[in-house]
């Protein structure tokens, strides 16, 4: 076959050590952290399995907030991303208004359904009272998490931010959280004025959204 | 020397160029429009169908809606054949490109614009690698979970380029180490893959294995003003211009014609223009 075919011996080997070093590259060599990613993105299992890696998402995002990854694991490389320092996600609630709300841009143009059609809820109204209803949840991109080591005493720009009211002062003037009203859209990171590095040496921020895909299959 | 800029390779360059810039365009000014893994305009789309296999069998979930895609590309490749690696894709174009200058400058590299194309008809059909790139491809996927060719898709890989580019000009994406595996990739497999489409790429291998039902604008030769087959002249021109080494002078069966990207070149390089391209195919004594 090698002789008679086409292709040398040469060039069957390399093609082999080429893919063999792709899937152990790939499978070994991954961001340390998991990414936020778009909404819709249900567990980092199933994303992965289904991005094609087209940038639509990227492109169609109105907040410009989903970035394709180009760095870290070349398993998530080209996969989207949200960039909570550059923007946040207002889940497209412009796109359809308050009462009727249309799926987010990201996920009407994802074509294999990586980002996977939402359970809309008929009651997603805006409450000043309580939010979002609690449904809201299950296509939820993370959790804010306050580091309170950092965060600064008497300062409601993330309370002022959310646009859940799932941010909320305590009496010593401490930001804390009602997790089932945070919806991870990274508004509270957008506007967070507080940064520090990590002991990884990362620039952190006292408010940062921890990814849902930690939650729901622990990858 | 032989004319190199034809007809159809400039109609070629041109629409190949076009869905380029699209893409570009797209990607500069932020559209829906995507890239050559799903192409379109909102929920209106053309997908990659080796992408969607992929993700089909890594994931092992149906998704109708990219189901409902897959079978309108199927559709496309059935009326129009193998057309997307003519006409769409980059890559060959990209590697006869490179291959020019290459062997400009070192000239003692392997002659010819790709590859030696030897004149004799082999006779039992050759084992088609493709296939078993396409074979391990989903294989792989399946066992791994993930869509594993479009880690290292020639055009993808080409599309991620661009895009690095342009976010690092515009300042729209974080570049980081990882993001030289593209271009490396990408010239590795330009450079030292050069029979990238026809011994590899497994793309290729599905659209050819799809286009087996193409019946539209098949080449057809005219056997009495043909050259060789009213036995004129040993002429083989067509078959040596053929960059998928179909000889279309022999009787054809659907298969060997399923690699047929209607590139046009035999037409054109026809000394006594012999061969078209009908919409229906005329009636010969065809072995199917």
């Amino acid at each position: 076959m090698l002789k008679g075919g086409k292709i040398t011996r040469r060039e069957f080997i390399a093609s082999g050590i080429a893919a063999v070093a792709v899937l152990t590259g790939a499978l070994n060599f991954r961001v340390k952290k998991l990414l936020c990613r778009p909404p819709g993105a249900q567990t980092e299992k199933r994303f992965l399995s289904l991005c094609v890696r087209c940038n639509r998402c990227v492109e169609a995002c109105p907040q410009r907030v989903i970035e394709p990854v180009l760095f870290g694991g070349l398993l998530e490389l080209r996969t989207p991303w949200l960039n909570f320092r550059k923007s946040y996600c207002n889940f497209c609630h412009d796109a359809g208004g308050l009462k009727t709300p249309l799926p987010p841009q990201c996920v009407v143009v994802c074509p294999t359904a990586a980002l996977g059609t939402l359970k809309l809820n008929p009651a997603f109204t805006l409450n000043k009272e309580t939010g979002y209803s609690k449904e809201v949840r299950t296509f939820s991109i993370g959790l804010a998490k306050i580091n309170t080591d950092f965060c600064p005493q008497h300062c409601d720009v993330c309370k002022k931010a959310c646009p859940y009211f799932a941010i909320e002062l305590d009496d010593n003037g401490y930001a804390f959280l009602t997790e089932n009203r945070c919806n991870g859209c990274g508004a509270c990171e957008f506007y967070c004025p507080e940064e520090y590095v990590s002991k990884t040496g990362e620039i952190m921020r006292a408010v940062t959204v921890v990814p849902n895909g930690a939650r729901l299959d622990s990858v | 020397m032989k004319k190199w800029l034809t007809k159809g390779a400039l109609l070629r360059t041109i629409s190949i160029s076009l869905v380029l810039i699209i893409v570009i365009v797209g990607l500069v000014l932020h559209t829906d429009w995507g890239s050559y893994s799903a192409l379109g305009i909102g929920e209106l789309i053309a997908l990659c169908p080796l992408g969607y296999l992929e993700t089909f069998f890594a994931s092992r979930l149906f998704i109708p809606r990219a189901f409902v895609v897959f079978l309108g590309v199927l559709l496309i490749t059935i009326v129009l054949g193998k057309v997307f690696c003519a006409w769409i894709c980059p890559f060959p174009l990209t590697q006869r490109l490179l291959a020019r200058i290459t062997n400009k400058f070192f000239p003692k590299n392997t002659p010819a614009d790709t590859e030696a194309i030897d004149t004799e008809v082999p006779k039992r059909a050759r084992l088609d690698t493709r296939l078993l790139t396409l074979v391990g491809v989903l294989g792989a996927s399946l066992f791994a979970g993930f869509p594993v060719f479009c880690l290292v898709c020639p055009l993808g890989l080409t599309f991620a380029l661009i895009a690095g580019i342009v976010y690092l000009i515009t300042g729209g994406a974080s570049l980081g180490l990882t993001f030289l595996f593209i271009p490396v990739f990408l010239v590795l497999e330009l450079l030292f893959f050069r029979r990238w489409c026809s011994k590899i790429c497994p793309l290729g291998a599905l659209y050819a294995l799809i286009s087996r039902g193409n019946r539209f604008f098949r080449p057809h030769i005219d056997a009495e003003a043909c050259l060789s087959l009213s036995g004129r002249t040993e002429c083989s021109h067509c078959y040596q211009v053929c960059k998928e080494h179909i000889d279309i002078r022999a009787t054809q069966t659907t298969k060997t014609l399923a690699d047929c990207s209607k590139c046009r070149d035999c037409s054109d390089v026809c000394p006594v223009h012999a061969v078209s391209f009908p919409v229906l195919p005329k009636k010969k004594p065809d072995a199917d």
